[in-house]
């Protein structure tokens, strides 16, 4: 999955570069970009919505559950703050790329279509960092606490770096980084779309 | 973002009603990457357009490391301090 990102990433960037698609082109794809986030947000929910285990599991720990996400979410959001004040990022633009919590295929592209694309790229860039940076030191997390690699993660700790975490941890963990990692992959469109509004 | 929103809610509404089969869900993960590969290109393009994107994408790369970096630090600390009061247990 991650070389078929690299690749059509890759492609699209030479392709724009160097002006190869006629004008013509270019105009459909905005257009035709807003109806492929719709279609991929339905495809996310039915994936989500079909996941019987996940939803069985969420009904047996009850309410407790929701505060491993929501502590991540607020981690997240804090830290988006404190980058806000360390570079010249306004603050709603900060919290926007914060919010995507390494889910950096889908906050890019809804930063890149509300706001721009320098802020899209920012999000793929910082998130696609959060996961590479959360697979390296999962080893290192692990040992702070069993928890700790899972926060890392955020949204990604569902699947892409669900094999190191259970590598680094247990499958205890594991289970609890599929439901915590699921809790945060839905609130990212929300977040991400919430604080876009906000950046004038 | 009520379109964003909507469409989430209506998959989540529809993949539990609808008894999937293994075969269904294999052709959503495949319609699921289809639309991730095109909307990625999509926005390479408008990455590889922008003249001003290109000539800072140092700065963008320092920036984006600093960005997970520090989100990273604040959830990992969050979760410490969920531990440590004891919810987790």
């Amino acid at each position: 999955m991650i070389a078929l990102i690299v690749c059509a990433l890759v492609m699209g960037v030479a392709l724009g570069f160097f002006n190869i698609l006629p004008e013509a082109a270019l105009g459909g794809v905005g257009l035709c970009s807003r109806w492929l986030l719709i279609a991929l947000l339905f495809l996310v929910g039915i994936d989500v919505g079909g996941n019987k285990e996940v939803l069985a599991d969420l009904k047996r720990m009850g309410a407790k559950i929701l505060v491993l996400p929501l502590a991540i979410t607020a981690g997240s959001l804090l830290g988006g703050m404190v980058a806000s004040v360390l570079t010249d990022v306004a603050l709603y633009e900060s919290l926007a790329v914060a919010s995507g919590m390494g889910y950096y295929t889908l906050s890019s592209i809804i930063l890149t279509q509300a706001v721009g694309t320098t802020l899209g790229t920012l999000a793929f860039l910082s998130n696609i960092f959060r996961e590479i940076l959360t697979v390296v030191t999962c080893p290192i997390l692990a040992r702070i606490s069993r928890l700790a690699p899972l926060a890392s993660g955020g949204a990604t700790s569902m699947d892409t770096t669900l094999p190191v975490i259970i590598q680094c941890t247990s499958k205890t963990v594991g289970v609890l980084a599929v439901i915590s990692g699921v809790i945060i992959t839905l609130l990212v469109p929300f977040l991400v779309s919430l604080f876009a509004q906000y950046i004038s | 973002m009520i379109d964003i929103i909507l469409s989430l809610v209506c998959g989540i509404i529809i993949g539990r009603i609808l008894p999937l089969k293994e075969s269904h869900k294999i052709l959503i993960q495949k319609g699921y990457t289809a639309v991730i590969f095109l909307l990625i290109l999509f926005m390479g393009l408008q990455i590889g357009m922008n003249k001003s994107i290109m000539g800072n994408l140092s700065t963008i790369g320092v920036y984006a490391a600093l960005f997970a970096v520090v989100t990273i630090s604040g959830s990992v600390l969050a979760v410490l301090a969920v531990e440590k009061a004891g919810v987790m247990s």
